[in-house]
C-alpha cells in the first residue's frame, strides 16, 4: 500500500522536509512519505522536498520510501498549529521489504506486498558491469535469466530467455519497457550473408540506466496480458534533480579480441591466426586477427528547480570487430524531464535518439563467410583460398532509433492515483549488401538494400485507490487499460548484374527485384486488480485481463487471465529472532499468453510470379477462424530473507508453467495442397525450475568490505503434447517431440563406438537440449577505504548440448587437427585398429551433425572490474569526484565444448525462432576497456 | 469491523471517487473503445477474392509458376542421386546423394512441391469452372490448366514411388499415371476446341511419356508419333525473380554444389552437343574456381543451363523418338530402333551410332543396342529431370553400386519416398525407413 502526495489539507500540526540520496545528498524526487498508522502522507517534488498538513498532534511514526532504497524510519512529536521540519537521508538497497517497485504490479508496490519474485539492478551494479550490449546488464545477475552473447561481430545482439522458453513456436523474448513506453524486442532485420543483427534494445546507453526491474512469469505478467509469457523487463532511466547542474564525464578506451580460435591442436586457428603462405591476400600482420579498438565518451548533465528537473546525456562511441572492415560507431542523446505545476500533478517527459552504423562481414552459413572460407582452407570458395576477397562485399546497417514517452501523474486524494503514458517506439534500418562488380562469386555484382521499420505505440493507464479497513487491513485497487500497436513495414530492394565498376545503386543492375511488408498487430485490454494486507504482514493479491488482439481470428473473442498470490513476513511477529532479520514467504499463480502471428488465422494466397514476370497466385496460409492465443499459467512459491543484521540474503522460488493451447505450426499434410505450416492451438509444454540467489557481505564494516554472493537456477521443460503429431522438425536437426526439452538435438549416434575393426553403425538418437538447463552466477567484490574495488562476476551455463557445424564441415573437408591421425589411416587403408567412434567422428565419409553435438557447459569469467576512487583532496575545486576503472569482459572460459565457442550462434539475428547452432560464426568476444570518470 | 467505521470508510471512498471518477471512466471509455482490432494487413490475397474472372489468367500462371518451381529443384536432386552429376558441395542432402541414399525426413521440400503443384493445377480447374462457367470449355486457360495437372502428375509418378490424394492412403505410381492420362486428355480436348497447336502436341507427348511409365507402348507410340522431333515444351524459368530462377544456375555456376566429374555426360563432352559441360581445371579463367566447393572434386560445369533464366524442357520430339526406339527395341526390332536413335543424333549434329546387337542394358557389351539406347536417353534427356525413372524402370546396373564418385553402396535410391511430412499428418501412410527403393 503505497500512499501519494497530496494538497494541502487542514490539522493539528504539518510536516515538511527533504529527501536526498545518502552520501551524494541528491534530492529524490516522487519519494512517499507516510505517517504510519494513516492514511496521511505526501510524496516529494522535484526539488525532493515535500509538505504534510493536517497531521494530527501526538507521537507517531514517520517513514520516507523510494524505489531501490532502504525505507528510514523516525519518530516525531507534532504540535498543534506548528511546522515540523523532518529531512531524511536514504541509501541504496536491494533486500529491503518496504522498497516500492512497479513492474507487473498494477501501480506501485512495496516488496513486501507482492507475492512473486522480481528482479532488481541498481545503477551500482551495472555501474561495475562490463557492457557490451543490454543483455550484459542481466548477465550472471539474474537469476532464471539466461543470456547467450551469440556473436563477435560487434553490434550484435544476445539472445535473452527469462525462465527458459514457455512457447513452441512464438519466440520467448520478454517484452521490454523503457520508462513505461513498450519498446520492440525484436531484431533488426537481418540478412543471411551477415546472420547476426543488431537489437533496438541495445541502442540504449547504459550510463543512462538508473536501475532495472524483472518479472519472469506469467505469475507476475498477468496484467501485461497476451504477449508476456515470456516475462517482463521494464528499464528506468535517471532522472533531473533540484540544484544547479552536476555534469559527469566519463572516457572509455579498450580493445576486443579474441583468445583463440580452432579446434585443439591447431596454434594457426587453421589460418586465421596465422595465414601466412597459405593464404595469398593473408594481411601483412601474417594473421586476420586483430585487437579492435573501443572507444566510448558520455557526458551527462542533471538539475533543476522545484517545478523543472532535467536530466540530459550524449554518447559517442566507436568500437572496431576483431576481423576485417567489422565495427560500429554511434552516437545517442537523451532529454528526460520532470514538470511539476502543483503538488497534485506531475509529467515526466523521456526521449532518445540513438544513431549506429554498423560494418558487418559475411558470417555464418554462406559461401562468402570468413570464417567458413578460412577455416575450410583450400576447400573454401574463393579462388586460390584468398580468402580476404570476401571483404570486398559490403554489408553494412544504419539504424536511427527513437523512443519517446510522456506521463502524467494525478493525485486527486491522497489515497487515488491516476497514471497516462503515451509513448512511442520508433526504429528503422537502413541495410546494404553490395557484391561490386568483379566479386569472386558474383562477377557481374548485385546489391540489395532493405528499408525496415518498427514503430510501436504504446497508451497505458492505471488507477489506483488505496485504503485503510479498520485498525489491521488495508486495501489497494488497482485498475487500468493499455493499447499497444506495433507496426512493421519492410521494403526490399534487389540489383544484380551491373554494367561496370563503381558505386552502384539498386536499379543500377540490369535486373531487378523489389518486395514489400506492412503489418501492423493492435492488442489491448484492461485490467483490475485488489490487494488486501492484513496487519502490514500479510497480502493477497487477486486480479483479472481481458485482452483482445488483431491476429486472433474472427471465431475467437476475449481472452481472460486471472491471477492471484499472497505473501507473508513472518518475521515482523514479535517471537521471531532478532538474529533472522527477515522472512517473507509468498505465492503466486498467474496467466498470461502470446498472441499467434499476423496472418496465422487467416487462409491466405500470395501473389508471386511465373512465365517470366507474368502475375501468379500460389496457396500460402490455411488459416483458422479459432486462433486464439497459447495461455500460460504459472505457478511460483518461494521465500526472500536475511540474517545476521542483513548480512547474507537468501532468496529461492520454485516455479512451473504450464502452457495450454499452445501454438503449434502443423503442417497440413502436403497431399492437400496447402503445405505451409498453420498454427493450432493444440499443444502443451511444461517449464519449470528453480531460483536461488545468496549473498553474503562477509565484512561489511571497517575500511575493508568485502561481498561474495551467487545465484543458481534450473529450467527444466518438455513438450507434453504437439497435437496429432509427436515431432517437429524446427531446423538444424533441432525437434520438437513428445516427452523431450524444447527444441532438443537428435541424430545418428555411433551405437557400437567401442567395436574395433568395423563399421561405425548409427541410430536416430536424442542428444540433448537446445538450451542451457541451468546457469548459475557467481560474484564477488572487495572494496578497501570506499576507493578501491574490485568486482569479479562469473556466470556458467550447462545441461545443453551443441551442434558444431564447423567441426563436422572441416572434418569432411579433413581440415579438423583431431582427426588428422585417423584420417591418414582411413586414407591409407589402415582402419583394423581404429574404433567405430573414431571413424564415426573422423572419417569424412561415416561423421555425422549428431557425433559432433556435443555438451556445451561452460564458465566464463564474464566481468572484472578494478576502480579507484580519487580523494577529493586530488580534485581541482570544480571537480566532485572522479574515479578511473579497468574492466573485462569474458576473460577466460573453461568448456570442453569441441567447436568454436559454446554460446556461438549462428543464426542470431532470427529472434523469433528457438534453435541454436554454431556454424562458422565469429564467437564471442574478450574486451578490455580503461574507463575514468569524472563529475563536476 | 464497526458499522460506522464502514460508513466511514464509504463516505470516503465516494469523496475520493467522485474527484477521480470522470478521468477514470473517461480514459477506460478511450482506452477501450479505441480497441479496432480488426486489423487488415495488405499483400496477401484472401480465399474468396480470386474468385473473379479476370484472376483466372492469374491463377494459371501460378499453376506454371509452382510446377516450374520445383521442377528444378527435384531436377538437380535427381541428378545427384542418379549418374547424372556428382554432388560436390557441402549441403547435407549432397552427403547422402552420393551414397545413393534419401530418407523420408530428406525430401519434405520436394514432396511438398510436387503436391502444391498437383493442387494448384487440380483445384485451379475446378475454381475454374465455377468462375468461368460455360466460358471454360475451349478456354486456352483451360488447355494450360490441364496440362499442368497432367504433367505435375507425370513429375510425381516418375520420381516418387508412392503417391498420396488429399490426405488418403498411399498408392501405386500407376494410378498417378493413370491420373496424369485423364488430365492430358482433357487438355487435348480443351486444345483442339480452343485450336491451340502446340498445347496438344504437349498434351500428346505427355501422354506418351505416361505410357511409358505404365508400360503400354502402343498407347506411347500412337502418341509420339504426333510429336515432331523439333519440337520441345518447357517448364518456364526466368531471371524476373528468384522464384522463378532456375536453380540449376545457381548451384553449379555460383556455389560448385554438382560437378558432371566422372560421368556420362563428361566423357561425351565436348564433342556432343547436349552436355555442354565446362572444364575448371582445363579453363581456370572462365570459373571462380577448379575444384567445387568440396575442395576435392574437379569442376565440370553444367552449361546446358547457364543462365537464371534458362527453360527446362518437359516434353522434346526427340524423346518422342527415343520411346519410339525403345518400343521398337521391346519388339527386337533392332533396325526401327537405331533409325530412331539416329534420328535424333543427326537433329542434334551428331553422326550415326551402330549397335552390335539388341543385346541388354549393362552386359558385358556395352555397344548393343539397349546400352545405346541408354546412353542417348541418357544424353539427349540430361538433367531434365527423367533419368532417375528410366534407372527404375530398367533396374539399371549403376542403382548396384554405382561408381560415380562414391563407391561402395549395395542398392541406390531411384525413386523419391514419400516424405517424412505427409506420414506424420496422414494416418493412413506410413513412411519407409530406411528408404533403400
Amino acid at each position: 500500500m503505497v500512499f501519494f502526495a497530496v494538497g494541502a489539507s487542514f490539522g493539528q500540526g504539518t510536516i515538511s522536509g527533504s529527501v536526498l540520496t545518502e552520501g551524494s545528498g541528491e534530492p529524490i524526487a516522487g519519494a512517499n512519505i507516510i505517517i504510519q498508522g494513516t492514511t496521511i502522507g505526501a510524496s516529494t517534488n522535484a526539488t525532493g522536498e515535500y509538505i504534510i498538513r493536517g497531521v494530527p498532534a501526538g507521537k507517531h511514526v514517520i517513514e520516507a520510501r523510494f524505489i531501490g532504497f532502504e525505507v528510514v524510519q523516525k519518530n516525531i512529536q507534532v504540535v498543534s498549529g506548528e511546522t515540523l521540519t523532518i529531512d531524511f537521508e536514504l541509501s541504496e538497497s536491494s533486500l529491503e521489504m518496504e522498497e516500492v517497485v512497479v513492474t507487473g504490479t498494477g501501480g506501485q508496490a512495496r516488496r513486501k506486498e507482492i507475492g512473486n519474485s522480481i528482479e532488481q539492478i541498481g545503477q551500482q551494479e551495472i555501474e561495475e558491469a562490463t557492457l557490451t550490449d543490454f543483455g550484459d546488464v542481466l548477465q550472471g545477475r539474474t537469476a532464471g535469466a539466461t543470456i547467450m552473447d551469440n556473436s563477435g561481430q560487434v553490434g550484435a545482439a544476445s539472445t535473452i530467455r527469462l525462465r527458459g522458453g514457455n512457447s513452441f513456436s512464438q519466440g520467448n523474448q520478454p517484452l521490454i519497457y523503457i520508462d513505461g513506453v513498450r519498446v520492440s524486442n525484436r531484431a533488426y532485420s537481418s540478412d543471411p550473408e551477415v546472420n547476426q543483427a543488431a537489437a533496438p534494445f541495445d541502442d540504449l546507453n547504459p550510463n543512462d540506466i538508473a536501475r532495472v526491474e524483472v518479472i519472469k512469469g506469467a505469475a507476475a505478467t498477468t496484467i501485461y496480458g497476451t504477449e508476456a509469457s515470456g516475462g517482463v523487463i521494464q528499464i528506468f532511466t535517471k532522472r533531473g534533480s533540484e540544484g544547479k547542474a552536476r555534469w559527469n564525464v566519463s572516457v572509455e578506451q579498450g580493445f576486443n579480441n579474441l583468445p583463440k580460435l580452432g579446434p585443439e591442436g591447431d596454434p594457426t586457428g587453421l589460418g586465421l591466426w596465422d595465414c601466412e603462405g597459405i593464404d595469398p591476400s593473408c594481411p601483412e600482420s601474417g594473421t586476420y586477427h586483430q585487437n579492435g579498438h573501443l572507444q566510448r565518451y558520455n557526458l551527462s548533465v542533471r538539475g533543476g528547480g522545484q517545478e523543472l528537473s532535467y536530466y540530459i546525456s550524449g554518447k559517442l562511441s566507436s568500437e572496431d570487430g576483431v576481423f576485417g572492415p567489422q565495427g560500429t560507431e554511434g552516437y545517442g542523446i537523451r532529454a528526460n524531464f520532470g514538470f511539476q505545476p502543483n503538488s497534485n500533478l506531475t509529467f515526466k517527459f523521456n526521449t532518445a535518439y540513438n544513431y549506429r552504423k554498423t560494418q558487418w562481414i559475411p558470417d555464418g552459413n554462406n559461401a562468402e563467410g570468413f570464417i567458413l572460407n578460412t577455416l575450410r582452407g583450400d576447400a573454401g570458395y574463393p579462388p586460390n583460398n584468398a580468402n580476404s576477397l570476401v571483404f570486398d562485399m559490403d554489408l553494412h546497417t544504419r539504424t536511427n532509433h527513437f523512443t519517446s514517452g510522456l506521463t502524467a501523474e494525478w493525485v486527486p486524494t491522497e489515497n487515488m492515483l491516476h497514471q497516462v503514458t503515451i509513448g512511442i517506439d520508433y526504429s528503422e534500418q537502413d541495410y546494404t549488401e553490395q557484391r561490386p562488380f568483379g566479386f569472386f562469386y558474383d562477377p557481374l555484382g548485385d546489391r540489395e538494400n532493405d528499408q525496415f521499420k518498427l514503430v510501436n505505440r504504446t497508451i497505458d493507464y492505471t488507477g489506483t485507490y488505496d485504503m485503510v479497513l479498520g485498525e489491521k487491513f488495508t486495501s489497494s485497487t488497482s485498475w487500468g487499460g493499455q493499447l499497444y500497436d506495433e507496426n512493421i513495414i519492410g521494403l526490399n530492394g534487389y540489383g544484380a548484374e551491373f554494367g561496370g565498376p563503381g558505386d552502384k545503386l539498386v536499379d543500377s543492375g540490369a535486373r531487378t527485384e523489389a518486395f514489400e511488408t506492412r503489418e501492423r498487430e493492435v492488442s489491448g485490454g484492461f485490467f483490475a486488480q485488489e490487494r488486501i494486507g492484513y496487519n502490514d504482514r500479510l497480502f493477497i493479491t487477486g486480479g483479472v485481463r481481458v485482452d483482445g488482439h488483431s491476429t486472433f481470428g474472427d471465431d475467437f473473442g476475449l481472452a481472460v487471465y486471472p491471477k492471484i498470490s499472497g505473501s507473508f513476513i513472518i518475521s515482523d511477529y514479535d517471537f521471531w529472532p532478532e538474529w533472522w532479520n527477515t522472512l517473507k514467504l509468498r505465492s503466486a499463480y498467474g496467466e498470461s499468453g502470446r498472441a499467434p502471428s499476423t496472418f496465422a488465422a487467416l487462409r491466405t494466397w500470395e501473389s508471386v510470379s511465373g512465365d517470366e514476370g507474368e502475375p501468379a497466385v500460389t496457396p500460402q496460409n490455411l488459416g483458422n477462424p479459432d486462433l486464439g492465443p497459447e495461455r500460460t499459467g504459472e505457478f511460483e512459491a518461494g521465500f526472500e530473507s536475511s540474517f545476521l543484521d542483513d548480512r547474507i540474503y537468501a532468496e529461492f522460488t520454485y516455479y512451473r508453467q504450464l502452457t495450454k493451447d499452445a501454438l503449434v505450426p502443423v503442417q497440413p499434410a502436403p497431399s492437400t495442397g496447402f503445405v505451409n505450416s498453420q498454427l493450432e492451438n493444440v499443444g502443451e509444454l511444461e517449464n519449470k525450475g528453480i531460483e536461488a540467489q545468496l549473498d553474503v557481505n562477509v565484512i561489511q564494516d571497517g575500511p575493508v568490505q568485502w561481498s561474495v554472493g551467487g545465484q543458481y537456477s534450473t529450467n527444466k521443460s518438455e513438450a507434453l503434447d504437439l497435437g496429432d503429431v509427436d515431432r517437429i522438425y524446427v531446423s538444424w536437426r533441432q525437434e520438437l517431440r513428445t516427452g523431450y526439452p524444447v527444441p532438443s538435438y537428435f541424430h545418428d549416434i555411433v551405437t557400437n563406438p567401442d567395436a574395433v575393426g568395423v563399421d561405425p553403425e548409427f541410430e536416430d538418437q536424442y542428444i540433448g537440449p537446445s538450451y542451457p538447463t541451468h546457469t548459475y552466477g557467481i560474484n564477488t567484490s572487495i572494496t578497501i577505504k570506499d576507493r578501491f574495488k574490485v568486482d569479479i562476476l562469473g556466470e556458467g551455463q550447462g545441461g545443453h548440448v551443441l551442434s558444431s557445424g564447423t567441426a563436422y564441415q572441416n572434418v569432411r573437408r579433413g581440415q579438423w587437427p583431431t582427426c588428422t591421425a585417423i584420417q591418414e589411416q582411413i586414407e591409407a587403408g589402415n582402419t583394423s585398429n581404429l574404433t567405430a567412434k573414431q571413424l564415426a567422428l573422423c572419417d569424412p565419409n561415416e561423421t555425422t551433425y549428431g557425433m559432433w553435438t556435443r555438451a556445451a557447459d561452460f564458465f566464463k569469467i564474464r566481468s572484472v572490474s578494478v576502480s579507484y576512487q580519487f580523494p577529493n583532496s586530488w580534485l581541482p575545486g570544480n571537480v566532485r569526484n572522479a574515479s578511473i576503472k579497468l574492466q573485462g569482459k569474458n576473460l577466460w572460459t573453461f568448456t570442453d565444448y569441441p567447436g568454436l565457442d559454446p554460446e556461438a550462434f549462428e543464426d542470431g539475428a532470427r529472434d523469433f525462432v528457438d534453435y541454436r547452432q554454431e556454424y562458422y560464426n565469429i564467437p564471442p568476444l574478450r574486451t578490455f576497456i580503461m574507463r575514468l570518470n569524472v563529475g563536476f | 469491523m464497526k458499522t460506522s467505521t464502514i460508513m466511514k470508510t464509504l463516505n470516503k471512498l465516494y469523496k475520493d471517487l467522485s474527484a477521480g471518477l470522470i478521468l477514470m471512466l473517461v480514459l477506460l471509455a478511450g482506452v477501450i473503445t479505441s480497441c479496432d482490432f480488426g486489423v487488415t494487413n495488405p499483400g496477401r490475397i484472401q480465399e474468396d477474392d480470386l474468385n473473379t474472372v479476370k484472376g483466372m489468367e492469374a491463377l494459371v500462371t501460378g499453376m506454371s509458376a509452382d510446377f516450374s518451381y520445383i521442377y528444378d529443384d527435384l531436377s538437380f536432386t535427381g541428378a545427384r542421386l542418379s549418374d547424372e552429376l556428382a554432388g560436390s558441395g557441402s549441403y547435407y542432402l549432397t552427403s547422402l546423394l552420393r551414397q545413393g541414399m534419401v530418407n523420408p525426413e530428406d525430401v519434405g521440400f520436394y514432396w511438398e512441391g510436387v503436391q502444391q503443384a498437383r493442387f494448384v493445377a487440380e483445384d485451379g480447374i475446378k475454381r475454374m469452372k465455377k468462375v468461368l462457367g460455360d466460358d471454360f470449355e475451349g478456354n486456352p486457360l483451360a488447355v494450360r490448366a490441364y496440362l499442368y495437372a497432367g504433367f505435375s502428375n507425370r513429375m510425381i509418378a516418375e520420381n516418387f514411388n508412392r503417391d498420396v490424394i488429399d490426405k488418403g492412403p498411399a498408392r501405386p505410381a500407376s494410378e498417378t499415371f493413370q491420373r496424369a492420362i485423364g488430365h492430358f486428355e482433357n487438355a487435348i480436348q480443351q486444345a483442339q476446341a480452343a485450336d491451340e497447336s502446340e498445347f496438344l502436341t504437349a498434351a500428346r507427348g505427355g501422354l506418351a511419356q505416361v505410357y511409358v511409365g505404365l508400360g503400354q507402348w502402343s498407347d506411347a507410340v500412337q502418341y509420339s508419333s504426333q510429336v515432331p522431333t523439333d519440337f520441345t515444351y518447357y517448364a518456364v524459368y526466368s531471371n524476373n525473380s528468384g522464384r522463378e530462377s532456375n536453380e540449376y544456375r545457381y548451384e553449379t555456376h555460383n556455389r560448385y554444389e554438382a560437378s558432371a566429374f566422372n560421368t556420362l555426360a563428361a566423357s561425351r563432352s565436348p564433342h556432343d552437343p547436349r552436355v555442354p559441360i565446362t572444364d575448371c581445371s582445363a579453363t581456370p579463367e572462365e570459373c571462380s574456381a577448379e575444384v567445387a566447393a568440396d575442395g576435392q572434386t574437379i569442376m565440370l560445369r553444367q552449361e546446358k543451363f547457364p543462365e537464371l533464366g534458362s527453360d527446362i524442357p518437359i516434353v522434346k520430339g526427340t524423346e518422342m523418338r527415343l520411346i519410339e526406339a525403345e518400343a521398337a527395341l521391346l519388339n527386337n526390332d533392332l533396325v526401327t530402333a537405331m533409325n530412331k536413335i539416329n534420328e535424333v543424333r543427326n537433329y542434334h549434329g551428331l553422326q550415326d551410332t551402330t549397335a552390335s546387337g539388341i543385346g541388354e542394358i549393362g552386359g558385358s557389351d556395352r555397344s548393343d543396342a539397349w546400352d545405346i539406347l541408354d546412353q542417348e536417353r541418357h544424353l539427349t534427356l540430361w538433367l531434365e529431370g527423367r533419368r532417375l525413372h528410366d534407372l527404375r524402370r530398367w533396374d539399371h546396373y549403376f542403382l548396384d553400386g554405382g561408381t560415380i564418385v562414391y563407391p561402395g553402396v549395395t542398392r541406390r535410391a531411384s525413386y523419391f519416398p514419400i516424405s517424412e511430412s505427409e506420414c506424420a499428418a496422414n494416418d493412413q501412410v506410413e513412411c519407409e525407413r530406411p528408404y533403400t527403393e
